[in-house]
């Protein structure tokens, strides 16, 4: 059989058979009456259902529809400030306050779709295609591990010469990536992918690979604006994209994570889109819902006209609103708040209730290790709002109170699916979270700060190990023994040690 | 050899399955060793459960792994008995018994 084109590889995407099996008589989750139905009847919410719904958020159950219909229509300054904290309560409740960094690692930007707003789509001929080697990854890697960094996601065009078989090899090829430090020795311990929806087969060799979350963004789930927004390609199926997460369960990745690209439609309608995506992987899958929630806003792009002139643009007030509804309404997910946003505001926001961020981010291919020190927008899906260093963040973060975690030791205990979302909803993971940020920021504090960032981050550690010693839930418990024992030998140059 | 590794071998050849074998050796750990032991299949760096639920303290369990029909395997055991489990001893008849196994499966 003669090799396919890349138009008959791209006809051959999309398999309705592993879209039907998801239907619900026929009907997908996304209920456009009931969602303009709940956010019309909702539109001016009294003060005493507001603060009833945030009581339920605060007792970590992820809530209904109509009730997050409420929330997003919320425009009280004092019920807004409320929110805004609770919000932040909820997050430590779960994840305690640790924020979790990563970086993208962009190895492809070959598309067969045409995404009226990105500067990868196919038609833009001004962008500069690269598909990088597996050496060129492993270059990148090696950047990133002497940067600091121990998670990524890994980012994909969807086209042949990127398809499952070629990030599997990638994949492979960060994982071998392995460095010296100044006390000790980095790798990359846990990626993650981006890329457009598979097939279960497709995900079954990511899953070989060892991938850890797997992420797609529907975009946005009014499916008019969707089918206008991606006109061709295998994107333009609607429902091939809305059940990726169901086929990646299936295939057994069960951490995913979903994303609604805010600024193609309007924004109260996405979160609701959101909140019905979770619903039904919760249905659908034992109670697994998503493992991360992302919210990118529309940015510029080279080329892509849209992407300047939407007619939805998300205000920063309204941005940071939409933000609190989704943490308040599914309470045990992660939040992801990139660097797409500009510093000021990324500060504000990840104080609504975020659990990861990336850092030293470049989105061009081969930036990390060939073009560190600028953007070029013919190489960029976007253009980046935060181009900090990773110490800056990580140092900006510590005077938040809040420490940075490069923890990735879910995985690699079984914390994953179902186990870990029992244990998020009981508030038991940020337990594990707080003694796994210590010795990763310990790890990463001695290998990698400047003595500014050390300064304060010393101070923040130690306040940290006095909160452990004072929380009732160590008291008597063999894990305390552990940790301490971890937390000298990680300070002894030894690595990669977690609970 | 210790009355350890001569169970885990009379295991191997008497287990009709796969999952009897896995059963058998969890429960031999607990005997001997009183101690939890979790199957996992290795891919890339994430450690998947073939055996139990996952666990809490997994993370501090004792790591050992091991090669079978090209694909790497890791066991979990916790408490870490110590000296008092050879893992050199084991893991050659574990091995064997999951290469038997696996390609039963093929």
């Amino acid at each position: 059989m003669g090799k396919k084109s890349v138009q008959e590889w791209a006809d051959d995407v999309v398999k309705n058979d592993e879209i039907d099996r998801y239907l619900d008589s026929g009907k997908d989750f996304i209920d456009h009456e009931a969602i303009e139905s709940h956010l019309s009847q909702n539109q001016n919410p009294d003060k005493i259902k507001i603060r009833d719904i945030i009581q339920k958020s605060l007792s970590i159950q992820r809530l209904d529809p109509d009730e997050t219909a409420a929330l997003l229509h919320v425009r009280d300054k004092e019920l807004r400030e409320e929110m805004a904290a609770a919000a932040l309560e909820v997050k430590r409740k779960v994840y305690d306050n640790r924020i979790v960094i990563f970086a993208p690692l962009y190895c492809s930007n070959v598309c067969v779709n045409n995404c009226l707003y990105c500067g990868f789509r196919k038609d833009n001929t001004h962008e500069k295609r690269r598909v990088l080697t597996p050496d060129e990854v492993r270059k990148e890697a090696q950047a990133l591990v002497k940067m600091g960094h121990k998670r990524l996601i890994a980012v994909y065009g969807e086209h042949p010469l990127s398809d499952a078989d070629y990030m599997a090899e990638t994949i492979k090829a960060i994982y071998e990536v392995n460095e010296k430090t100044r006390k000790g020795t980095g790798s990359i311990r846990r990626v993650n992918v981006n890329a457009a929806p598979l097939s279960i087969e497709d995900f079954k060799k990511l899953w070989k690979a060892g991938i850890g979350t797997f992420q797609v963004f529907q975009e946005t789930y009014h499916r008019p604006t969707y089918q206008k927004m991606h006109p061709t390609g295998p994107k333009s199926d609607y429902r091939w994209r809305l059940y990726t997460h169901h086929r990646a369960m299936e295939a057994g990745i069960d951490d995913v994570a979903i994303g609604a690209l805010f600024g193609l439609y309007r924004w109260r309608y996405d979160v609701m889109g959101l909140l019905y995506h979770a619903i039904d992987l919760e249905e659908k899958f034992d109670g697994i819902g998503p493992h991360t929630v992302s919210f990118p806003r529309l940015m510029p792009a080279d080329n892509a006209p849209y992407s300047e002139h939407t007619e939805h643009l998300v205000s920063d007030d309204d941005f940071k609103h939409l933000v609190t509804v989704l943490r308040l309404s599914i309470p045990y997910t992660g939040m992801i708040i990139t660097a797409r946003e500009r510093p000021e505001l990324r500060k504000e926001v990840i104080k609504l209730g975020c659990t990861q961020t990336d850092a030293s981010t470049r989105i061009g291919l081969g930036a990390y290790s060939e073009q560190y020190d600028r953007q070029e927008k013919d190489r960029q899906q976007f253009v980046l709002g935060d181009t900090r260093e990773l110490d800056d963040v990580v140092r900006e973060l510590a005077e938040l109170g809040m420490i940075s975690s490069f923890c990735t030791a879910g995985y690699r205990c079984g914390r994953t699916g179902d186990k870990i979302m029992g244990l998020l909803k009981c508030g038991t993971e940020g337990k594990f979270c707080k003694l796994n940020a210590v010795l990763t920021f310990r790890e990463w504090l001695d290998d990698f700060s400047s003595p500014e960032t050390q300064k304060i981050g010393e101070a923040l550690i130690k306040k940290e190990i006095d909160e452990i010693h004072k929380d009732p839930f160590f008291a008597n418990n063999p894990l305390l023994k552990e940790f301490e024992e971890y937390y000298t030998r990680v300070s002894g140059g030894e690595r990669d040690l977690f609970l | 050899m210790t009355s350890f590794y001569k169970r885990l071998e009379r295991t191997s050849c008497e287990s009709p399955d796969f999952d009897t074998f896995i059963r058998t050796v969890t429960r031999l750990f607990s005997e001997e060793y009183s101690c939890t032991a979790l199957f996992c299949e290795i891919f890339g760096k994430r450690w998947s459960y073939l055996t139990g639920t996952g666990n809490l303290p997994a993370g501090a369990a004792r790591r050992e792994t091991f090669k079978a029909v090209s694909r790497q395997f890791g066991i979990l055991i916790f408490p870490d008995p110590g000296d008092r489990f050879q893992w050199e001893s084991a893991k050659p008849v574990l091995i064997h018994s999951f290469t038997l196994f696996l390609d039963q499966q093929k």
